[in-house]
Parts: structure tokens; C-alpha cells; sequence
């Protein structure tokens, strides 16, 4: 590969606070691509700069640039490809590691800055840097920041556009390996001193309380509990006081009166107001149902994210998921998918091996239930009974395990071995936390609500023409023989195709017993993935899979559906 | 010969040979240093250790090719460590 235009590469090991850097240094248009050939995701985007505008290409964080692995591969081209520079970042904490990586990237003999990041940190744990001695040594122009404050960001800009400009380049160290570890702890030793008796902090006890057994195991029992109990609380509570009497109260009164002002009843007033009435049901259902729960749920999540406490939660549980062949961090990517399956798939990307891949993929489409799923089934079921809903989310956990142990047996590749670093605890920075949080809404509302309006509106033509009830009629053996549902419950069944959400909002307004909330429930929980999801899936790893997990899934959520029904009714529910 | 994984909860060792990996040495666990083994995770889970204010966790079977001297009761001060090299701890 060739840069097509001026491009400069941000690089840097993981955890240094690239991204943050690069989100200062870009404006808006940032795109997001897979490298060639390899499922590393790179991002791109422009810096403006004094004397012109320059691409700039956040390079995938590598500890070294050894391409023994995709992301070190695409790093390695990258710097292979013409760029007109390096931005390398290196950690003011993790000094030598960081270091050891600048000496690899100095090698290319391009036209090279330093910037140096995460300095409060360093200055946290009473570590004193010679920046200017280091300059020195390194021969390059280095800039000190703290990424997070946007401390150091303009002097970066203007570092870079000078660099660009003399295009100088630096000489080339020519070192083995143990020379360059060698070369990187004597730069250490001379440019970085630690004040004398420094206790570790507070935080740094804290960080290591909640990665041992103890009191880490029960702490992240505490810890999911709490998000269980904020997602359910406070999703309650935004519905109960803010949204329900802003839509039912205000929103939809309106739209019905200017609906039965303009046109005359029948058909195509029912379409927009009537009973699947796309303008009533349709905004109801995605903005009081789910909204609520898709905001508390991202904004636990999103602090969860930011405060390096999901690592610690990654290491705890990786001797249980080396059980079922996973490894700790693959609860990463399933903890996404309980907001929503396609950015959880896609986090898969970050995981060690193809078996590994395939299997959380697949779990996420059975038995993970996205947020808007879960909102529906908290609306659902937490009114008739909170036990109906644990109930829900023990089967779920339970078939992942049953789900884990077969495809374990079936798909060939061993577990690779578990080598990472625990990030730091930190505290999140609320400016940061709420941009995360309006980013997911924003993508919530795009990707999720817009497509349910849609498709409630296609439900709301299908119902009112009949066809629906001829739908219905067909596979009525299966919905009232075998799930005991109503018959109107095949419904929800065909629109569930298009969102996962809609197999069960629609029982909400039925007359049914718990059991049948329960069994509805079920059968939406293993039922399709919604049909986005379906796609991902098969652009990651082809339509055959895409296929298999259409099938499966039907097959499996009737079979297990209609096994509580029956198991039910014979206990006497 | 002393293994990694051969330390007790909570004791501090120095690394004396390391397997050449791709990212065992940029975390710090290179010959010379000084590690704490923090907590052994449940059901065969891995290591959790400390290099150089650095938390790490290592799989039990990549920590037993991980050679180190245990018998350093306390922390090795770095400053000891580049004067003397690897004969630190008695
Ligand atoms: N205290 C502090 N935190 C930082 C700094 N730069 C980044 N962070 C935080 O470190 C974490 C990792 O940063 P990120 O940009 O995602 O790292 P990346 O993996 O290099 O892209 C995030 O929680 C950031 O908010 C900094 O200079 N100081």
C-alpha cells in the first residue's frame, strides 16, 4: 500500500491515551476502515495545521512493531507506506515500554515526534521527568501533554507542522534487541527519577483489591448487581416520570387530534392512529419502552468502559471461561452485546483467535438479549413478577454455558494463553463519560428507533390488511398449541424478523397470564437476531453462518418456548 | 530452579530469565526486575503480578518458563538493582 495524500501516523502502545489525542488533534469527519486482508480496525481522519490540512491515521496501539500479530503487521505497513511522519506517543508512566517502542519506530527513518502522555499520572506517582535531557538524547522535537485535559494539544499541532515541513529525519539507531532494552532502562534511569518513599495511592490499592479473588470476586458480584439494579431503577424511573407523561400526555394527543383532523376515518387512519398504528405505536414503543433502558444501560456500561474496571472483571472470570474455551476478555464483546448484538460482534475483532470469534458471535445472537430487548422485557414482566425476569436472564446464562461447552467440543483451535496488561483504575471524567453516553444515544436513535418505526409502520399496513391475520392463522398450531400464546401472538412473531424487540412488545397490550409473558419472553429471547444483526454476521464470516443462525435460532427459541409452556402448565402456573 | 508461579501470595521475586515473547518483555518482565506476586486468580486463572507499578495478569503456564529468585523478602530498589545487576537478593 501507498498514502494516496500527506498522511502523518499517530502511534503508540495500547492504554497511552491515543485515541483521546487523536479525538483533540481531528475535527468531524473521521472514518473508521478495516486494514486490507485483516480484521484491524484503523481510524482516519484530517488535522488542520499552520500552512495546510494533512491526513492523520490512528495506527492500531502495538507493544512492539515485531509483526508477529495482525495489529503489529498493519503498524509495520503503515510505516512502510510513504507517511510524512510519526507522531509516537509514549507513556510517562510506563516509561520503558513506551521507549522501547519509540527506538523500533526511530528505525524507519522518518520524520519523527515524541509526545509524552499521561504526565499527571507520572507526577501522581512522584515520578520526575528530564524533558529536556531526553529531547536531547533522542534527537527529536518531544512534547509533553496530558491527553485527557487537553493539556500539550496545540504545541503538538505545531510541532508536527514544523516536523512536516523540514522533513528531517532522524539517525538511525542500529540495535539488537537486548541492546535496545539495554539503551531504553539507562534512558530511564537518566531522564526519570521516583521522589524517594512514595506510597502507592489510594486508587493503586483499590486497583488491585478488585483484581484479586478476594475481595474481587464478591466485589464484582456487588458491581453487577448494582448495574442490574441502576439499568432496571433508573430505566423505570426516566419512563415512569419523564417519558411516558411527555408522550402519552403530551406527544400523542397531539398527533392523534392533528391525524383525525386531516383524515377521515378508516383505513389509512387506522395505519397511522389505530391499533398498530404506526405514529402511536411507533414512537411509543421506541422512545418510552426502550429509550429509558438504552440510557441507564449506556451510561453504567460507558463508566464501566472508562474506568479500566472491565479488564479486572476480564482477568477474575478467565479460569471459568477457559472452561467453555474462552478466554477472560471475550466478556468484553458480550457485555457490548447486552447493548446491542452488532457492535458487540465487532469488538469480537479484538479477540485472539477465529474459534474464539465464532463462539462469542454466536452467543451473542442466542442468548444475549440486546438492551432494546431488555427494556421490553423489563416492561413486560417487572410489573407481574421481578422472578419471571431473573428467571429470564438465568436461562440466558445458563444456555451460554450449555451453548459454550458444545461448540467448545465441536470447533477445533486451542485457548491461547492469557498474557495482558490490567489497565489502571481510574476515575471517569464526566466531560468525556457524557460525550460517550449522546454518542450511543444519538447512534441508539439512528440505528434502533428509526429502523422500529419502520418497521411497526410495515406491521401497522400487514395488520390492517389482513394478511397479518392470515399469517397468523397459518402458524396457529405452533403459537396456540405448542407455545399456549394467543393467537395475535403470531404477530410479534413475524415482525421479531425485523427487531428483536417487537417479538415481545406486542404482548404487552394482549391479555396473557405470567406464563405466558414468561414463555413469550423466552421464545424472544432465543428468537432471530434482528435482522441487521443477521447481516453482520454474515459479512464477518459469510453467509453460511448467516444462515445457520437464522434456522438455528427459530428452531431453538420455539423448541425452548414451548418446553417452559408445557413444563408450566403441568407444574400449574 | 525457582519459577514464577512457584511464589507465594504476596511474596517479591527477581526475574532471571524470561522466554523470549512477544509481549512478556514490553510489560516489564525482563531479567533484573523486580515482581510481586499480587493473587492467583480461581480455577487455574492467571497470575496477577506487578512489575514496576504495573499490573499484570500471566497465565500459569506462560509463568512457569518464567525463571525468578524468591528469596527477596522486600522490594529491590531500582537503584540497587542497576549497581549490582541480577545478585540482589540473599
Ligand atoms: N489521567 C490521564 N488519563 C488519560 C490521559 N490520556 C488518556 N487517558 C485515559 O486513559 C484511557 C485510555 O485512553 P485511550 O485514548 O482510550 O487509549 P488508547 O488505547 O491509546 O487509544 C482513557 O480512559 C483515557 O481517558 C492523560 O493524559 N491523563
Amino acid at each position: 500500500m501507498k498514502f494516496q495524500q500527506q498522511t502523518l501516523l499517530l502511534m503508540g502502545p495500547p492504554n497511552v491515551g491515543k485515541s483521546a489525542i487523536f479525538n483533540h488533534l481531528t475535527g468531524m469527519n473521521v472514518s473508521v476502515a478495516n486494514y486490507i486482508g485483516t480484521t484491524v480496525e484503523f481510524t482516519e481522519g484530517t488535522m488542520a495545521m499552520p500552512g495546510g490540512r494533512t491526513a492523520l491515521v490512528d495506527v492500531p496501539g502495538t507493544y512492539t512493531l515485531a509483526a508477529t500479530n495482525d495489529a503489529e503487521k498493519v503498524a509495520v505497513d503503515m510505516l512502510e507506506s510513504g507517511p510524512a511522519g510519526v507522531i509516537c506517543v509514549i507513556d510517562a508512566v510506563n516509561f520503558e515500554s513506551s521507549l522501547y517502542l519509540l527506538l523500533q519506530v526511530l528505525e524507519y527513518q522518518l520524520p519523527t515526534m515524541v509526545v509524552v502522555n499521561r504526565w499527571d499520572l507520572a507526577q501522581q506517582k512522584g515520578y520526575e521527568l528530564d524533558f529536556g535531557g531526553l529531547e536531547k538524547e533522542l534527537g527529536i522535537p518531544l512534547v509533553p501533554s496530558i491527553a485527557v485535559a487537553g493539556q500539550g494539544i496545540p504545541e503538538i499541532i505545531e510541532t508536527a507542522a514544523r516536523m512536516v515541513s523540514s522533513a528531517r529525519t532522524p539517525s538511525k539507531p542500529v540495535l539488537d534487541d537486548e541492546e535496545r532494552w539495554a539503551k531504553v532502562e539507562s534512558m530511564a534511569r537518566d531522564y526519570r527519577r521516583q521522589k524517594a518513599d512514595m506510597k502507592s495511592t489510594r486508587r493503586e490499592q483499590l486497583g488491585v483489591m478488585m483484581v484479586k479473588p478476594w475481595p474481587g470476586l464478591p466485589l464484582a458480584l456487588l458491581v453487577l448487581t448494582v448495574v442490574f439494579a441502576f439499568v432496571v431503577g433508573v430505566g423505570m424511573g426516566l419512563r415512569q416520570y419523564l417519558l411516558l407523561p411527555a408522550f402519552r400526555g403530551v406527544m400523542i394527543p397531539l398527533i392523534e387530534t392533528a391525524v383525525e383532523a386531516v383524515i377521515p376515518p378508516g383505513m389509512v387512519q387506522r395505519i397511522l392512529i389505530g391499533e398498530y398504528g404506526f405514529l402511536i405505536k411507533g414512537i411509543e414503543w421506541p422512545f418510552t419502552l426502550v429509550l429509558p433502558y438504552v440510557a441507564s444501560f449506556y451510561f453504567v456500561l460507558s463508566f464501566l468502559e472508562d474506568s479500566g474496571y472491565l479488564p479486572r472483571m476480564a482477568v477474575l472470570v478467565d479460569g471459568l471461561m477457559n472452561r467453555i474455551g474462552l478466554q477472560g476478555p471475550s466478556i468484553i464483546p458480550l457485555l457490548l452485546g447486552y447493548g446491542c448484538g452488532i457492535p458487540g460482534i465487532l469488538a469480537t475483532r479484538a479477540l485472539s483467535s477465529r474459534k474464539e470469534r465464532i463462539m462469542v458471535s454466536v452467543l451473542i445472537c442466542t442468548a444475549v438479549p440486546c438492551i432494546s430487548q431488555t427494556g421490553a422485557f423489563i416492561s413486560l414482566l417487572a410489573a407481574h413478577s421481578i422472578g419471571a425476569l431473573l428467571g429470564v436472564f438465568f436461562v440466558s446464562i445458563l444456555a451460554m454455558a450449555a451453548a459454550g461447552l458444545i461448540m467448545d467440543r465441536f470447533l477445533r483451535g486451542s485457548i491461547p494463553l492469557t498474557i495482558m496488561e490490567v489497565p489502571e483504575l481510574l476515575m471517569p471524567r464526566a466531560d468525556v463519560l457524557s460525550k460517550k453516553v449522546l454518542m450511543r444515544l444519538r447512534s441508539y436513535i439512528h440505528n434502533g428507533a428509526l429502523p422500529m418505526i419502520a418497521a411497526v409502520g410495515l406491521a401497522s399496513v400487514l395488520y390492517e390488511s389482513g394478511l397479518m391475520a392470515a399469517w397468523g392463522r397459518a402458524i396457529s398450531p405452533v403459537v396456540t398449541g405448542w407455545l399456549n400464546l394467543p393467537e395475535e401472538a403470531a404477530v410479534p412473531l413475524a415482525l421479531g424478523i425485523l427487531r428483536r424487540e417487537l417479538t415481545v412488545l406486542p404482548l404487552i397490550d394482549m391479555d396473557v397470564t405470567t406464563l405466558q409473558l414468561f414463555t413469550g419472553a423466552l421464545v424472544a429471547l432465543f428468537y432471530v437476531p434482528c435482522i441487521a444483526m443477521v447481516g453482520t454476521i454474515s459479512r464477518e464470516y459469510g453467509l453460511k453462518l448467516g444462515v445457520g443462525i437464522l434456522v438455528g435460532t427459530t428452531v431453538l427459541a420455539l423448541f425452548i418456548g414451548g418446553l417452559a409452556s408445557q413444563t408450566g402448565l403441568i407444574l400449574g402456573f | 530452579m525457582q519459577k514464577l508461579n512457584d511464589l507465594r501470595v504476596g511474596q517479591y521475586a527477581q526475574v532471571l530469565e524470561t522466554p523470549s515473547h512477544r509481549i512478556l518483555q514490553p510489560l516489564g518482565l525482563r531479567e533484573g526486575k523486580s515482581v510481586r506476586l499480587h493473587a492467583k486468580s480461581p480455577l487455574g486463572g492467571p497470575l496477577i503480578l506487578e512489575v514496576d507499578g504495573r499490573l499484570l495478569a500471566v497465565a500459569r503456564r506462560a509463568a512457569s518458563d518464567i525463571v525468578v529468585n524468591g528469596r527477596c523478602t522486600r522490594e529491590v530498589p531500582a537503584a540497587d538493582l542497576a549497581l549490582n545487576g541480577a545478585s540482589q537478593c540473599r
